[in-house]
């Protein structure tokens, strides 16, 4: 029980040193012990790992993608609903980017797009990013747009 | 994780480019998890969509209390996968049809070794206990750590450990046709 417990760990510390780079023989090297145990579970493993990388298709992606957008639009067209609204709303945007542009500037607003959370300049960033967003028209442009701010984000 | 945080902070109040980055974040790793589980990629994607689209409606409900975010979605995409298969009243989507051959007879031990097709595997996670297949899916699917994965199935590490030894055990066995 107490071997197994062990060996329960060293399959573990190799599996961790496989998906960083490390090969089956490497491990080995560490265990020679228990290499003839430990060879053809790291195998099967590592296979196993390969086979259940399945990438979604492209087109579900970009559907999926649509979707969700639909999904997170219901409350945004709350706001919209009003025919008043829609014209205030679009005063609200206009005025929106007066404002950015005249009193934050130009230099301002580019030195945000690269500001991190806890950095004075990210609520300018992420006013542009809406602004953006508000005027994007079509529903595909939109999705495109936020896949791009989220690949930034990633990077 | 401190970003992470902030990002479903951002997303519970309605920031919809804050849950598009956690989308973005988790949908392969989800996807993956759900194909191993159901062995039908079109039956995956309709389901992994399922899921985030319950994962954007309950989002409110999640509270940073010891549980992760991923260990939050990843119990969210188990539960829809649980309802799913009580709907449909059967566990495994793969035919013996469909899926390649699970030994090469000529040489059944090096069949666990080489490239494998998802469906070779998920027939023969078919053999596991549902622990140690949750194991497997969460593990070489998802690919989360083992922390993770004990924090998601509510189990020490070291039991998670076991599960994942006796699991592989069990798949080679199974692929070598032994």
């Amino acid at each position: 029980m107490k071997g197994n417990h062990r060996l329960d760990d060293i399959l573990e510390e190799c599996l961790e040193r496989l998906g960083k780079g490390g090969t089956v023989e490497q491990c080995l090297q560490g265990y020679p012990e228990q290499a003839v145990e430990l060879r053809p579970l790291l195998l099967t493993a590592q296979a196993v790992k390969r086979a259940a990388a399945v990438p979604p298709r492209r087109e579900f992606k970009a559907k999926a993608r649509c979707e969700l957008y639909r999904a997170l639009e219901p409350a945004a067209e709350k706001k919209t609903s009003r025919p008043f609204l829609i014209w205030q709303h679009g005063w609200v945007v206009a005025c929106a980017i007066v404002l950015t542009v005249l009193l934050a500037g130009t230099g301002t607003v580019f030195a945000a797009g690269n500001s991190m959370p806890d950095e004075p300049l990210y609520p300018v960033k992420l006013a542009t990013e809406q602004i953006q967003i508000r005027l994007t028209p079509s529903n595909l442009k939109k999705a495109e747009l936020y896949a791009s701010l989220a690949e930034k984000r990633v990077e | 994780m401190q970003n992470e945080e902030n990002l479903v902070r951002r997303a519970q109040c309605g920031e919809g480019e804050a849950f598009t980055q956690l989308y973005e974040t988790y949908f392969d790793r989800i996807y993956r998890y759900v194909t191993v589980k159901v062995g039908d990629r079109v039956e995956a994607e309709d389901l992994t969509q399922e899921v985030f689209i319950k994962a954007l409606r309950s989002l409110g409900s999640f509270r940073w209390k010891g549980v992760s975010f991923s260990a939050w979605l990843f119990r969210l995409a188990h539960n829809h996968l649980v309802d799913y298969w009580r709907k449909k009243g059967k566990r495994i989507m793969v035919s013996l049809e469909d899926a390649p051959p699970i030994a090469d007879n000529s040489n059944p031990q090096l069949a666990a070794e080489q490239n494998l097709e998802i469906e070779q595997v998920v027939l023969a996670a078919e053999g596991l206990t549902p622990a140690q297949k949750e194991v497997i899916s969460l593990r070489f699917a998802a690919d989360l750590p083992i922390a993770e994965v004990a924090r998601i199935m509510g189990k020490s590490e070291g039991a998670i450990k076991a599960l994942q030894h006796s699991a592989i055990v069990s798949l080679r066995k199974k692929l070598a046709g032994r």
